[in-house]
């Protein structure tokens, strides 16, 4: 049972076409049980491919997560695709030799060592039922495994030691409910299934229903009644609570945070 | 009703049709669903077995403990497949494609296009999802093979972007045959002349009025036989029949969806995003890559953390690149409503989280009510052209107006 490695901080988000994903398991790990950011799941799993209901790496994080980790110096942001070509550019030819021959050879060592360890059973086998013992013979390297790995690793790959300025950039408002409810110890994750921006979770959503459908508004923007109905209705409908709220201040103070709840009261 | 209760949208949903993948699934099912599916007999999870809150008892804290390591588990599988199943390919930046070097397995029934000399090229989206299910080997031309890591970084961007990815991936895992629409290079913007509206965006007329002549213009049927503005909106006469009364009703004007066939758009003039960006079909095990037919659906796909809703506009263009659907003639009444003469699927991303809707091009004014009653409905009576509407309902609105 593969056991979760230790993650050190700050470990890189790579942003791809203004995307941010995370491949190491360990990453994926790490920061739903530190920091609550689960993100979405959206690559396939390969050893059931053929399904949707349990999907693999990469793992997908909102904007607002990707802001949350760098904002508090947990991660920092990648440029995926131009890392990767200066990385595979400055690449020697004798590194790629090297990298080539040890890939081939780890391969090899490992489909002899499968074949020792079969021929092994099958003498046990012969001599517990008294069969006679079998011939050993030659490892197949037709059934030698291609592994493809998830995480781009050296010698064809490597962060710069000065990180990218890259920043994810959320919108204002959302962001301030994201982070507010984030301190509260709630999980979030996307609300386009019900028509909100968040879906607010009292806990790890792998075990919890979700509580509340999130909408970020800026201070003084005006609520129409009719988005109160819609939205208390629509939370009501799917036995959650529609939650609205914004932060007092601009973006960079530390303006008071209030959300309200709306829930349809049937009398 | 007995005929048509399978074709009536308003006939309840089965419990057991839900969408299970709605919502965050506990991942200790997996290892059940992998084990037992090599047993021959899938446990798919249920829904509904979570906890309302935390309440802080070791149990709770060690169901969870037990999922997330199930959950890491699974994502720490490996990506391995034997040298004999082994098929490799390099990526060419220069074509955007994936060169295969030996084609192998079922999956290039569906995927790849041969070229005049027999090389078999791969799509970036067809790459990334070979890479990510296990079964290709992407090399770059540097000679070192790609990461899962590495694929999206490359080839991400020549497949249009990570939302319509994850559309492809996902109707891909659930066995549809997708292909590039002609209109998939959003690099291909509309040129200022043909930028303007559709030519035709919506066929608007009075529902009791024959369809206008090819030459006829949208506004001469709007102004033609229009009651005197005083009333009364019926001229005194004898009526022998409610129909001939609804007819002479029917005043506003509605929009009457073509039902032949008419020329198609190839949707490359529409300004993005709404534009159709994959056709797909069904699992079918005759698929022929060269000849695959008219596609069973039409899909675009937008971003919403981008894109707001689509204008009417929007939506005449994308109806614009689809075909008449001419197998609804005969079809009862909500089936023709539901499914509308043409229909596009947008695929509408966040963050990962995708949701399919439906827009069909519906002529809600074609399908009369008023001839027979409703319980009487059978198939293959509705829809006759022209005549009729919501004769009753638009006559009452505007005489109330009219006063």
């Amino acid at each position: 049972m593969p056991k979760q490695k230790p993650v050190t901080e700050p470990f890189p988000i790579f942003s791809v076409g203004n995307r941010f994903l995370l491949y190491d398991v360990n990453v994926v790990s790490h920061v739903r049980a530190k920091y609550h950011v689960c993100g979405t799941l959206s690559g396939t799993l390969p050893q059931i491919p053929q399904q949707n209901l349990f999907l693999g790496l990469p793992l997908e994080l909102m904007v607002e997560e990707a802001a949350l980790l760098v904002e508090k110096g947990a991660a920092y942001v990648v440029n995926d695709v131009a890392t990767h070509k200066t990385s595979l550019e400055s690449m020697s030819g004798p590194d790629r030799t090297a990298f080539l021959a040890r890939r081939l050879a780890s391969s090899e060592a490992e489909a002899v060592a499968r074949h020792e360890r079969n021929f092994q059973s099958r003498k046990a086998f012969a001599e517990a039922n008294n069969l006679p013992e079998p011939t050993p013979t030659e490892p197949d390297m037709e059934t030698r495994y291609h592994h493809i790995k998830t995480n781009s690793e050296a010698p064809y790959y490597s962060l710069k030691n000065s990180p990218d300025a890259l920043k994810p950039s959320p919108d204002p408002a959302a962001f301030a409910i994201y982070t507010h409810l984030q301190e509260k110890g709630y999980f979030l994750s996307p609300g386009l299934r019900f028509g909100c921006q968040f879906m607010a979770y009292p806990g790890d959503p792998l075990r919890f229903h979700s509580h509340f459908l999130v909408t970020g508004l800026k201070w003084d923007e005006d609520i129409d009644i009719l988005d109160i109905v819609t939205g208390g209705r629509l939370g009501t409908g799917v036995k959650k609570a529609w939650m609205f709220g914004g932060k007092q201040g601009t973006e960079k103070e530390d303006g008071e945070s209030r959300v309200f709840s709306v829930e349809w009261g049937g009398f | 009703m007995d005929e048509s209760a399978a074709d009536n949208p308003r006939v309840q949903q089965d419990p057991a049709d839900v969408d299970l993948s709605e919502e965050t699934q506990d991942w200790r099912f997996v290892s059940q669903l992998t084990k037992s599916s090599a047993a021959g007999q899938t446990q798919i999870p249920k829904r509904g077995e979570k906890d309302f809150e935390p309440d802080g008892t070791n149990l709770q804290i060690n169901i969870l403990a037990d999922a997330r390591q199930a959950m890491h588990d699974a994502l720490a599988g490996e990506r391995v497949h034997t040298a004999k199943a082994h098929v490799e390919g390099v990526w060419r930046p220069s074509k955007k494609r994936t060169e295969v070097k030996t084609v192998r397995g079922t999956h290039f029934k569906t995927m790849g296009k041969a070229d005049s000399k027999g090389v078999l090229w791969l799509l970036p989206e067809e790459t990334i999802y070979m890479v990510e299910r296990g079964n290709l080997e992407c090399w770059w031309e540097e000679g070192v093979p790609m990461s899962l890591q590495g694929v999206y970084a490359t080839c991400l961007e020549a497949a249009g972007g990570l939302e319509r990815f994850q559309v492809y991936s996902y109707l891909k895992r659930s066995g549809y045959i997708l292909l590039r629409a002609p209109s998939f290079d959003e690099d291909t913007e509309p040129s200022s002349k043909s930028s303007k509206a559709p030519s035709h965006p919506l066929i608007i007329r009075p529902s009791t009025s024959q369809s206008p002549g090819l030459f006829a213009s949208i506004f001469s049927s709007l102004f033609a036989r229009r009651p005197p503005p005083s009333g009364p909106l019926l001229s005194p006469s004898v009526y022998r029949s409610y129909h001939s009364v609804y007819t002479a009703l029917s005043l506003i004007p509605s929009h009457h969806p073509p039902q032949t066939p008419q020329p198609l758009s190839s949707g490359i003039s529409i300004k993005p995003p709404y534009r159709i960006t994959y056709h797909v079909w069904k699992p079918s095990p005759n698929f022929k890559k060269s000849a695959p037919g008219p596609p069973d659906f039409y899909i675009s796909i937008v971003n919403a953390r981008v894109h707001g809703i689509p204008t009417l506009q929007d939506l005449a263009g994308l109806m614009e690149c689809v075909p008449v659907n001419q197998t609804l003639e005969g079809r009862n009444m909500f089936v023709k409503l539901k499914e509308g003469y043409r229909n596009v699927i947008l695929a509408v991303v966040d963050s990962g989280v995708t949701s399919f809707l439906k827009f069909g091009d519906s002529g809600f004014a074609d399908q009369v009510l008023y001839e027979k009653p409703v319980r009487q409905w059978r198939g293959g009576k509705g829809g006759s052209r022209g005549r009729g509407g919501r004769g009753g309902r638009g006559g009452r609105g505007r005489g109330q107006g009219g006063r």
